[in-house]
């Protein structure tokens, strides 16, 4: 690894400062309004505090809950990580070549149209519950999220970018190089789970628009 | 009358303000650096491209021991000091009553939508690998080689809120 030894080196002192103060200042925030929560625990009767809300969430939306829990923890290690290596060491370059060479490629667009499919489904969701079935409830946003992942339709995309990966890694050969094999399975996959999201958000916003569904009423 | 360990536990007092007391404590260990060593804002241009993987004071499995600790204990005391959850069949009926967000929807909300933002920035940089706009990652570990103590003291106040914040209940008591 060449490291290069200068000063002047293109870090931004500003934008150093700032990411400091973005790790730093929502925690101070988040941390004091915690306090204030319980302090006024009489008057919001639902929750005491970000705890009893993360574990309301839990029981509520265990895979909705276990994404953010992820998220949260995945970036905090990897922001806060000393030990992780840095972008220029072979395998993580490796990684970062493939990704950045799918970027190029139109399989990646095949994923941006599934995830976009995903979260229009989302919106029309719950517009649908708000304006039209009057049945809305933010306690249970972490369901239109769900709706479409933590199915059968979520478990078989996940299974079978994992399997690609697995079967595609050759033995004493990083995993990383299985990586673009992976993806292209991982584009199969999407492509069969967008049609029928594409299909129930039309359905939905035909609902919404109308107040008809269009969908045939189950046996 | 001899308690068990777990009745000894559930007849200790347990305020509800208590444990969000501990957390903004465990936010003193940063200015408490600042306070002592100075603020490092002027050292940027002291740090190697791409950063060293670790801080000169304090080594990077001791970095790593600090916040997997902190998260641990944050877990476990948000379990012991807080008060008990109340019951699924409790939380499901005050669920249903009420369909409006509360001040912690919006809070739990904020900060998700926050940190796919920063993971979004950090994506972005990593793939443009461009001397003109370095990683999120870069810059924290180019703090922790500049200010070893202090960042090691954010990442440890980081974890050990996250760690009480993320109250799972494996065990409680």
């Amino acid at each position: 690894m060449a490291a290069i030894y200068l000063t002047g080196n293109g870090y931004s002192r500003s934008l150093g400062i700032a990411i400091g103060g973005a790790i730093l200042l929502p925690v101070l925030i988040i941390v004091v309004s915690d306090l204030l929560f319980t302090v006024r625990v009489r008057r919001t009767p639902l929750t005491r505090s970000l705890e009893e809300e993360f574990w309301l969430w839990t029981d509520t939306h265990p895979f909705s809950a276990l994404l953010a829990a992820a998220l949260l923890g995945g970036a905090v290690s990897h922001f806060f990580w000393a030990i992780a290596p840095p972008i220029h060491e072979p395998e993580v370059r490796a990684l970062v070549d493939a990704m950045r060479f799918t970027a190029n490629d139109p399989q990646v667009f095949v994923i941006l149209v599934f995830l976009a499919a995903l979260a229009l489904h989302v919106v029309v969701g719950a517009l649908l519950h708000r304006f039209r079935l009057h049945d809305f409830d933010w306690k249970k946003l972490g369901m239109f999220v769900e709706q479409d992942m933590a199915t059968k339709r979520g478990a078989a995309i996940l299974t079978t970018f994992v399997v690609a990966l697995i079967t595609s890694a050759q033995p004493g050969q990083s995993w990383q190089a299985a990586f673009p094999v992976a993806l292209v399975a991982l584009v199969g996959a999407c492509v069969a789970a967008t049609l029928p999201v594409i299909y129930d958000t039309v359905s939905e916003l035909v609902q919404l628009v109308t107040g008809v569904d269009p969908t045939p009423p189950k046996a | 009358m001899v308690l068990s360990v777990p009745e000894a536990l559930q007849a200790l007092p347990r305020p509800p303000w208590l444990m969000p007391v501990l957390r903004i404590a465990a936010c003193v260990p940063p200015f408490l650096v600042v306070a002592v060593m100075g603020p490092p804002f002027d050292s940027w241009g002291n740090c190697s491209v791409p950063p060293m993987r670790w801080g000169p004071q304090i080594p990077q499995l001791a970095v790593a021991g600090i916040c997997a600790g902190a998260f641990l204990l944050g877990h476990v005391l948000a379990n012991l000091v807080s008060p008990p959850a109340p019951s699924r069949t409790d939380m499901a009926s005050r669920t249903a009553s009420s369909r409006k967000p509360n001040g912690q929807d919006v809070v739990v909300l904020v900060l998700v939508a926050f940190v796919i933002g920063l993971v979004a920035f950090e994506c972005v940089a990593v793939l443009l690998d461009s001397p003109k706009l370095y990683a999120i990652s870069f810059y924290v570990r180019c703090g922790n080689w500049i200010a070893n103590y202090l960042t090691t003291a954010i990442a440890g106040t980081t974890t050990f809120v996250l760690g009480s914040w993320l109250r799972y209940p494996w065990w409680s008591v």
